[in-house]
């Protein structure tokens, strides 16, 4: 086991950092070149591709305190205690910061350049991790440029974000890049298979329906409440004969990705509640909180509230996604494509679709699936966006 | 796991190490208590990613182990426990505490999630408790709050062989107290800076020793932090990173006017003048031969005066101070009398104290403060 | 409008050099320009003699060096020119209460408030002018300019035309005459920008702007500022003289020809007006809790960002500081128009801070120092990291300066004052090559020898700056 195992079909990127590891650990030992290894780190790639994934994975190898390293072992063995704590993000110097909201401003960021001056606690690296690098605000990105322009000596930054051009030009100069590809639908089959135990068939269907996005891969292969929302979305195009039926399409989709926001949020939720009251010593489940503690068990739920707006948003977003695959598919069928389908098991539908109109008509469709993202994006009520999506789609 | 301990002795290390535990975890685990047995010692540490609190007290240790407790809950325990042996056993994922018919139990915290603790440095010398937490208290007063220059948040530990020097700046007053020290090697030599609310804490908590041993990194092992221990408990902080300013050169060389007067009836005077005017007004302070005389307001009329007796050596001044800071300094310099010098009426002045009128001032604590310009 | 022209406006002759000339004999009638001495250093004032050579105000030193190569150059001295400004307000403040600085060498008076208020009229008003200027030669050895007239606008036109040492009267009635020929960029307020934009327009003169029709002035600028073009141009002004005790802040701005979008450029300019803002609050003896930073956008949004410190200041490196901080947070897309710097929540009092910069030369850049003694014709570049703007560092040798990220060290800068344990009091003419050369003179002394010492002696201190004129002595200097 290492700490590069969460990372599927990434090989380059895991050469690349297994080598800063080395040089870092050289660095600390007091050599004169620096093997790769250096202060400021942008990762970026296409969602669900591991960028956190990797900048932790990268993290606990600076602190891996394996006794294997004596030895000449790699760094990131994955099991020590510097290595499972920056896993689990425990770790005294590995701060993983993520926000639940939509800008990360100057404040926060002051504040985090405050806490990167400090010297690491265990002596090794003091790591900040930074996802969703992209919702910096130009006066945060300021002030996270000097701290990244003038390091102090140990104080590594990762910054993550989906492309280059969502961080801010002067600050994506001074990082190095790390970029992340789409992984192979092979590969994310594999991991399934190996990892989750998820039966071939199932595994290869899941890695090709979800296009290279591992989390939801994965949730789509053990969840067969997910299965079968996400089979509700495909059969949309079929259900839109009149205006009624548009509308209680519309209201269908927007009700099922809330159905799986809230699954997914819950399951979390709860988790993290029950965490927090243990350690704050409650007595029991549902027992009674010491005095004092109740603030922070509240901002918890505020932290909890806000990320379920955004659960709620991502999972729509990700089954308009999954209609734009399913027009993709009609448009490789219209044009005679010899692809395979990303759908196959819905070809009859697929089939259907495509008859029923042009090549022109299915790209303006999926213009204005796109089109709808975008409103959800900028603000506009989700039904609202859905439904007046749903009456293009039956127009074409 | 499974270990016996007097519950006196328990439950004062308990309450010592939950001291540490942060009020806001950032992550639940932090809010736990870890719990070491091993030979006869059982060891209990807190920590919240800057200051780590650790403490080893005597059991008869049965089954030796390693878990994370709430500490919030394990301290209310111990807080009811009767005053009898305590044993703690674990059962599965859950701890339970005996004591004579009390009987609790409370849930395991995942205790592989827990951070490394800082490594204590290697012990650099000792000094006696409550001289060092005198000196602490009398410096930290002087340190900066605000975070727009960090570094002027931290206490300075300067350390050259048997003197240990510390200075506080928050711009507008500068302390700094020296005292001898007992050093574990000749010659050392060693520079920190501290969080001064931190060390303000640590060193009122480690009183009840009798001497405390201070511990500072030279080499690799716990750089960056400063290490504490008295009376077997011992607690690390992380240090500032930045320079602290030069400090030395900013005390004038010589004084053109020195002034001396009785600290009480003066702090009094200082608080009842400055009651009268608006806060923060400033309060001036004229010196002349037997005499200082206190006004406040800043205008051409005081708005409140008062007189004192006062001896004066060197040229009369007239000098306007915020009076906070010159409160500051009186209660700091912890004197019968207060020594006064001054340059101009626009140089910094330096307050010492004084056992009685006519003694000589010691260096070992002084107080830099600046002045207020008055216009016109 | 006034019918007396009671409104005075007075101006310094080349305040900061004539002020150098007065305390250093061996300069009287010499070019001496006053600033930053470094590489990238700009010069604050030129004296007359530096003048004829093409040398002026915020000039690139090294531009100036070239222009007048046997000037002395020197860095200011702010105590000495302060102490010299409270003499010279002090003046005023006999002559009316409304006395409003507009920094160390500048003021407006108001007449008519004053004890020769009741009954005064433009003749006796004229006559309080002339003692002035005699008063204050006196007492300082300076010359100052004065316009008299009946309004704040025209009287600074006035004292502008008496340049130097000279006396302007416009009676009421008078303004016109005085204004019609003038430029456009004479009258308050008209900036490039808006200069240009009468020049479109065919307007290039005062005259050109009262003849045009107001309505099209205010199509072309907008109400505020297009009447009140209108009312100056006709020598319209009834601005108060606001007292320095009314105010209740301080502000600059500054309105740019072409949009800053580049935030280096912006942040230059800030620290300009920072300073010229910081020098007007030093000039009404006031020091302030909150600063504020104004923006205008390409757009003609406004913003405006406040920090209330913790205590009031005067001191430019925390104003400085407080700007920069206050803007690091502001987008600056789409480009600025205007930027302000003001300071408000007045307080008579500035709690001295034990690293501020107390004296630090205007619209300077810290650059490094490059020692030039008069007599010596070698240079040696000096890359240490001194900043040019610590006179007071310099001055004051024993005590550092702290700037985050830098440390002051004390260094013999030209035009610091020093004493020698066996020569006496005098001042450094330059160092360099591990010497300092001082020249031994005084305010009222003939002019001094020069000696040299190895940088290091142990026998040179700095000290404070030595009054103009010995207290008691009343008699002018020659």
């Amino acid at each position: 086991m290492t700490v590069w195992d969460d990372l599927v079909g990434q090989d380059r990127v895991i050469a690349q950092l297994r080598s800063a590891a080395v040089g870092a650990r050289g660095v600390l030992a007091g050599e004169e070149s620096s093997g790769g290894m250096t202060h400021a780190w942008l990762f970026t790639g296409p969602p669900g591709s591991g960028r956190a994934t990797a900048a932790r994975a990268f993290a606990a190898a600076l602190q891996c305190v394996s006794p294997d390293l004596s030895l000449g072992g790699e760094p990131g063995c994955g099991h020590c205690d510097g290595c499972h704590t920056s896993l689990t993000g425990t770790h005294a110097d590995v701060d993983v910061v993520s926000t639940e909201l939509l800008s990360i401003g100057v404040k926060e960021t002051r504040d985090l350049v405050r806490r990167a001056a400090l010297s690491p606690a265990g002596g090794r690296w003091q790591v900040i991790v930074l996802e969703d690098a992209d919702r910096l605000t130009e006066g945060a990105g300021n002030v996270l440029l000097k701290a990244i322009e003038e390091p102090a000596p140990r104080t590594v930054w990762m910054l993550c974000a989906p492309s280059v051009e969502d961080a801010l030009p002067t600050i994506r100069s001074r990082c190095r890049h790390v970029a992340l590809r789409t992984p192979p639908v092979a590969a994310v089959a594999d991991m399934l298979m190996r990892r989750d135990g998820i039966d071939p068939e199932m595994a290869s269907y899941a890695a090709r329906a979800t296009g290279g996005n591992i989390d939801r891969a994965r949730r789509l292969a053990t969840d067969e409440q997910a299965r079968s929302r996400r089979a509700e979305v495909l059969g949309l195009p079929l259900q839109l004969g009149d205006i009624g039926s548009c509308m209680a399409a519309a209201q269908r989709l927007v009700d099922a990705a809330a159905a799986d926001a809230k699954e997914i949020t819950a399951e979390l939720d709860a988790r993290e509640t029950e965490e927090l009251r243990n350690a704050l010593g409650a007595n029991g489940p549902g027992g009674r909180l010491p005095s004092g503690t109740a603030g922070v068990v509240k901002e918890l739920e505020n932290r909890q509230k806000k990320r379920a707006t955004r659960t709620q948003r991502d999972c729509l977003d990700l089954a308009l996604v999954d209609l734009t695959a399913f027009y993709r598919d009609v448009l490789t069928v219209q044009l005679g494509a010899p692809v395979p389908l990303d759908n196959e098991q819905v070809r009859p539908s697929v089939d259907r679709v495509a008859r029923a109109g042009t090549p022109e008509d299915t790209l303006r469709r999926i213009e204005a699936i796109l089109a709808c993202r975008e409103a959800i994006d900028a603000n506009v009520a989700p039904l609202l966006a859905v439904e007046a999506m749903a009456l293009t789609l039956r127009a074409g | 796991m499974k270990f016996r301990v007097e519950r006196d002795v328990l439950a004062d290390a308990v309450a010592w190490t939950a001291r540490s535990l942060p009020a806001r975890p950032a992550v639940p685990v932090l809010a736990g208590l870890l719990l070491e047995a091993d030979g006869g010692t059982l060891t209990l540490s807190s920590f919240d990613y800057e200051v780590s609190a650790r403490v080893g007290i005597e059991a008869e240790v049965e089954d030796e182990g390693r878990i994370l407790v709430s500490g919030r809950l394990l301290a209310d325990i111990c807080r009811s426990l009767p005053n009898r042996p305590v044993e703690v056993s674990t059962d599965g994922a859950k701890v339970a505490v005996v004591c004579g018919s009390a009987r609790f139990t409370l849930p395991t915290l995942p205790v592989e999630d827990y951070p490394a603790l800082p490594e204590m440095p290697t012990a650099a010398g000792s000094v006696a408790g409550d001289v060092f937490a005198a000196a602490v208290a009398q410096v930290a007063i002087a340190a900066g709050r605000d975070d727009t220059l960090p570094m002027l948040t931290g206490v300075r530990i300067e350390i050259e062989g048997d003197t240990v020097t510390l200075a506080a700046t928050d711009r507008y007053r500068l302390a700094v107290r020296t005292f001898l020290w007992k050093p574990d090697q000749a010659g050392l030599s060693s520079i920190a800076l501290v969080p001064a609310k931190t060390l303000n804490d640590t060193a009122k908590a480690l009183t009840n020793g009798d001497s405390i041993q201070i511990a500072l990194a030279g080499d690799k092992l716990g750089e960056g932090m400063i290490g504490f221990e008295g009376a077997g408990r011992r607690t690390t902080t992380r240090l500032l990173e930045g320079e602290f300013p030069k400090y030395r050169a900013l005390f004038p060389d010589g004084a053109a006017s020195v002034a001396t007067v009785e600290t009480a009836p003066f702090v009094d005077a200082v608080k009842r003048v400055s009651l009268v005017a608006e806060r923060n007004t400033p309060v001036r302070l004229t010196f002349s031969d037997g005499r200082l005389v206190l006004e406040a307001g800043s205008g051409d009329e005081a708005q409140a005066s008062e007189a004192l007796d006062a001896s004066l050596t060197g040229d009369e001044i007239s000098i306007a101070f915020n009076p906070a800071f010159l409160l500051d300094g009186l209660s700091a310099i912890d004197s019968p009398v207060a020594q006064l010098s001054f340059t101009t009426s626009t140089k910094p002045a330096v307050m010492t104290g004084k056992p009685d009128m006519d003694a000589e001032a010691t260096d070992e604590y002084r107080y830099l403060i600046m002045p207020v310009r008055l216009s016109g | 409008m006034r019918k007396t022209s009671a409104i005075l406006h007075l101006d310094m002759d080349a305040f900061y050099a004539s002020v150098e000339q007065a305390a250093k004999p061996s300069l009287k009638g010499k070019p001496v320009i006053v600033g930053g001495v470094g590489g990238r250093g700009v010069v604050a004032t030129a004296s007359y003699e530096a003048r004829k050579f093409g040398v002026r105000s915020a000039m690139p030193t090294g531009e100036a060096r070239r222009r007048c190569p046997n000037a002395a150059f020197l860095i200011p001295r702010f105590s000495a020119y302060r102490e010299v400004s409270d003499q010279v307000m002090g003046l005023l403040s006999e002559l009316s209460p409304l006395v409003e600085p507009l920094s160390l060498d500048e003021a407006f008076v108001d007449l008519e408030a004053g004890p020769y208020g009741e009954g005064l009229d433009t003749e006796r008003a004229t006559e309080l002018a002339v003692e002035l200027r005699a008063e204050i030669h006196a007492r300082t050895g300076l010359t100052a300019s004065v316009g008299l007239a009946p309004s704040k606008l025209i009287a600074k036109i006035a004292s502008e035309a008496a340049k130097p040492d000279g006396l302007v009267v416009v009676p009421p009635g008078g303004e016109r005459a005085l204004l019609d020929p003038l430029p456009v960029r004479a009258l308050w307020g008209v900036g490039p920008a808006t200069a240009e934009t009468l020049r479109k327009v065919g307007i290039t003169t005062v005259a050109g702007i009262a003849a045009a029709d107001p309505d099209e002035l205010v199509r072309m600028f907008g109400q505020a500022h297009g009447r009140g073009l209108h009312a100056h141009a006709l020598g319209l002004d009834d601005r108060p003289v606001v007292a320095e005790r009314d105010a209740k802040s301080v502000s600059v701005e500054d309105t740019f020809e072409v949009d800053l979008v580049d935030r280096v450029r912006i942040t230059a300019e800030l620290d300009r007006l920072a300073a010229r803002c910081v020098e007007r609050l030093r000039g009404a003896g006031r020091s302030g809790r909150t600063v504020v930073v104004k923006m205008r956008r390409y757009d003609f949004s406004t913003l405006t960002r406040s920090e209330t410190l913790r205590a009031p200041t005067d001191d430019l490196a925390v104003v400085r500081e407080t700007v920069h901080r206050l803007v690091a947070q502001v987008d600056f897309t789409g480009g600025l128009r205007l930027l302000g710097v003001g300071v408000a929540s007045l307080a008579d009092f500035a709690q001295q801070d034990l690293f501020g910069t107390a004296d630090e030369a205007p619209a300077d850049e810290a650059g490094d120092q490059t020692g030039e003694a008069a007599d010596a014709p070698t240079e040696r570049p000096d890359s240490g990291d001194a900043d040019a703007a610590d006179p007071e560092a310099a001055a004051y040798g024993s005590v550092p300066v702290f700037h985050p990220g830098r440390f002051g060290n004390a260094r013999w800068l030209p035009g610091q004052d020093v004493e020698h344990t066996e020569f006496g009091p005098g001042w450094v003419q330059g160092s360099g090559v591990g010497r300092v050369t001082v020249r031994f003179e005084t305010p009222g002394s003939p002019p001094g020898r020069i000696r040299t010492f190895p940088e290091d002696t142990p026998d040179l201190k700095a000290t404070p700056p030595l009054p103009l004129v010995p207290p008691g002595n009343t008699e002018a200097t020659t």
